[in-house]
């Protein structure tokens, strides 16, 4: 990246911004007569592009020189009717101020100033140069440093941005941020979490795959049966699409499962008085469960997890494990009505002593709120809100 | 007082302590065995002294094979270290699941025939990038060391077998003398975990942590 | 402590090692450097930092770092004892659970002439979680905070 912007910043200085500062800082000022003047046009491309061409004869300690010149950058474009209205403004024969270059007077203009829209150019390889830039410092500041080293200077560089060693603030490192939790107000009780997975994004994942994969498997499955039909059976293709056909009918399954799901139930809601959450501190809960439905038993949960990635060669593993699991609430054989969604509040407590919700690159431990609903003779569901517990109040800062 | 997090012993089967370059690579005991790869030991040379006179022999290209979790990437890093000592530059790179290509920063600019290219997962890369690194190698003539699950162009510099008695004396070395673990437990863990000595060490991790 | 040819001698100790400190408190120790000459040193690195250990990948921060080179000079000698001192964030505090374990350490490194580096490590508590007893386990014991507990 530092590379491509150095190549689009030379080639701009070169084209543009060097012969302009020259011109406007370097020249010296002369009387220049016009002898022609012409619309060059420029038919290498196919688009024929344009540009004035005036010739002139001036004096330069009392050598006579000509060039062929409007202005420095010498810029074929499109736009024929500007360098029209720019050969208008001379006449051949008449006298006009011209600046030539005092090392080299067959370098002429007649017009100086800055193409400012040029310049707007520059921001392309600012951008180029300053990402890669940093990239290049960092390796090299990084090369041969230790890992404390290279984390703390890594720490250190988010400081310096954000004023903060975390999202969080500089009290709290390591803990994922409530922002997206926080956001959004409750009606009920001050806020309202939002939910792990959506299950209507759930449910367009499975439609997605089911289809394609069942619409492939039905080409060939078509072939097969049209074949069989007209005396042309293709044993080895029916043979090879045996797996295919059986592993589309369980996407279809599957989606159908998730379909009850979505349909029948209806949406959960879940509100928390306060947040983060910390150990030894009771919040008030509220849910709301819509859909119309006949439950045997929905209950919500608090559940600790924790999560760890180990990667190494072609195996990328990672193990959740529940370490802390409490029943909050429950209710047996509830009957929700459309538009009469089950509401309840109850208290949550996080037990003293547990540990806060922590988030590395590799592990985690998080916590969450888990409503889950069984439903007579149809799938059961579940939905999962996230909180963040901070240390407790026996931890607090001294 | 409560059970504080310093005044339990450390498990030996964390991945810190198993992970590549952690342990060194345990060459099995037994000599004149079936593996053609295996280096003749008898000249008194080390066991790592034969394999690079190997790759030598092979004009620096090799490959180590074996399925996972056998000790590829063990033995990648018990050798590298030793390329490094002999004069030459080292470019390594790691390849994990997915990563079809090689990182844009990989390998470096100024490659010569005094550049060892260390690739591990070599059988991850695309069609493309296996030849870009081919050409490399052709063009300037520099070594070449990858891991991979399957025999293919390349040489094979060493095969590597999974067997019980080295997943035994590999656990021998993380626990040290202070603890001997049962038997049983190791035939299970390694009944577990299929022959995938990762496998087995995270079983036993579990086991560690439940006792 | 470590004593080899060639070996520097490093002591590092932690005030109040066996309590758990709290967070917000002042990590206050010293350490000491010996057996080897201020030219054949190059550096020295001292970090309050925490690490993850368990079935995972390594996680890693750093709260306190400092550096002392042959180009910012090593001031003192190095054979005495010098102090050290942060004051210990709110988080993450230690912890030993199941898949996941959390070790605050200060690290000491030393780094010589001819590329070599020697590093001494001092494990402290941060904070006083204790260890999870996991559901199934806490159902067989009766453990009392872990047990799934009835309706309201």
């Amino acid at each position: 990246m530092l590379a491509a912007g150095l190549i689009v910043l030379m080639y701009l200085v070169n084209l543009v911004i060097w012969p302009e500062w020259r011109a406007n800082h370097h020249f010296v000022e002369g009387r220049a007569v016009v002898i022609g003047k012409a619309l060059a046009e420029n038919r290498e491309t196919d688009t024929v592009t344009f540009r004035p061409d005036i010739e002139i004869e001036h004096l330069s300690d009392g050598v006579k020189h000509r060039a062929v010149t409007h202005d420095i950058t010498r810029i074929h474009s499109s736009n024929r009717s500007d360098h029209e209205a720019a050969l208008e403004q001379f006449t051949v024969g008449e006298e006009y101020p011209c600046w030539y270059n005092p090392a080299d007077p067959s370098e002429a203009v007649l017009v100086r100033g800055y193409t400012w829209w040029m310049w707007l150019f520059l921001f392309l390889p600012a951008v180029l140069l300053y990402i890669g830039g940093w990239g290049l410092i960092a390796s090299a500041f990084q090369w041969g440093a230790t890992m404390e080293r290279r984390t703390a200077s890594l720490q250190q560089a988010r400081l310096l941005v954000t004023g903060n060693l975390t999202v969080n603030g500089e009290l709290y490192p390591a803990i994922p941020s409530d922002d997206n939790i926080t956001n959004s107000p409750g009606t009920h009780l001050p806020f309202r979490l939002p939910i792990n997975v959506s299950t209507w994004w759930k449910l367009f994942g499975i439609c997605a795959i089911t289809l394609i994969w069942n619409g492939i498997a039905l080409v060939f499955a078509v072939r097969v049966i049209i074949g069989y039909f007209t005396g042309a059976a293709d044993f080895w293709l029916a043979l090879f699409l045996i797996p295919f056909v059986i592993f589309g009918v369980l996407l279809t399954f599957a989606f159908v499962h998730e379909l009850l799901i979505a349909i029948g139930v209806g949406p959960t809601q879940l509100e928390i008085s306060a947040h983060p959450l910390a150990p030894g501190e009771e919040v008030r809960v509220w849910i709301s469960q819509g859909g119309r439905l006949t439950l045997n038993r929905l209950a919500a949960r608090l559940v600790c997890e924790e999560t760890a990635t180990y990667r190494q060669g072609t195996d990328t593993r990672t193990e959740t494990r529940v370490v802390f699991e409490r029943l909050l609430w429950e209710r047996r054989d509830a009957q929700i009505l459309d538009g009469a969604p089950l509401e309840t509040e109850f208290a949550c407590e996080i037990p003293t002593g547990s540990m806060h919700s922590y988030k590395g690159q590799h592990n985690e431990i998080h916590w969450r709120i888990i409503i889950t609903g069984n439903i007579p003779r149809r799938p059961n569901f579940e939905r999962s809100f996230p909180v963040i517990v901070y240390p407790g109040a026996l931890t607090k800062l001294i | 007082m409560p059970t504080t997090a310093i005044h339990h012993p450390p498990n030996p089967f964390a991945t810190r302590f198993i992970r590549p370059g952690a342990i060194s690579y345990l060459p099995p005991i037994t000599t004149g065995s079936s593996n053609a790869a295996l280096p003749d030991t008898t000249s008194g040379s080390t066991w790592l002294d034969d394999l690079l006179a190997r790759w030598e022999a092979t004009k620096y290209r090799g490959a180590i094979v074996g399925p996972h979790g056998c000790g590829k990437s063990t033995l990648l890093a018990s050798l590298l270290p030793r390329l490094a000592t002999a004069n030459r530059d080292v470019a390594a790179v790691q390849l994990h699941d997915n990563e079809r290509t090689l990182p844009a920063d990989w390998p470096p600019p100024l490659v010569t025939a005094n550049t060892i290219l260390v690739i591990d997962g070599y059988e991850q890369l695309g069609w493309w990038s296996r030849w870009c690194v081919n050409r490399i190698v052709r063009r300037t003539g520099c070594g070449l060391i990858v891991t991979a699950h399957a025999k293919g162009w390349l040489p094979i510099l060493y095969e590597v077998l999974p067997n019980e008695q080295t997943f035994r004396r590999v656990v021998a070395v993380l626990v040290g003398d202070n603890l001997i673990i049962p038997g049983e437990v190791l035939a299970e863990a390694w009944k577990v975990g299929q022959e995938n000595i990762r496998e087995s060490l995270f079983w036993l991790y579990d086991w560690w942590e439940g006792r | 402590m470590s004593l080899a040819m060639n070996t520097p001698l490093m002591s590092m100790t932690i005030d109040r090692r066996r309590e758990a400190y709290r967070p917000g408190e002042t990590l206050t120790g010293e350490y000491q450097i010996d057996v080897v000459k201020t030219d054949d040193l190059k550096a020295v690195e001292l970090s309050v930092l925490w690490y993850t250990v368990g079935k995972g990948d390594e996680d890693l921060g750093v709260h306190y770092f400092e550096r002392q080179s042959r180009e910012t000079s090593f001031g003192e000698s190095l054979g005495s004892w010098r102090r050290f001192s942060t004051v210990l964030p709110a988080s993450p505090l230690s912890y030993d659970g199941m898949l996941v374990k959390i070790r605050w350490c200060v690290r000491l490194r030393v780094f010589l002439r001819g590329g070599k580096d020697f590093s001494e490590e001092v494990q402290f508590q941060l904070g006083e979680v204790p260890r999870p007893t996991p559901p199934e386990a806490a159902k067989a014991e009766g453990v009392g905070s872990n047990v799934l507990l009835g309706p309201e």
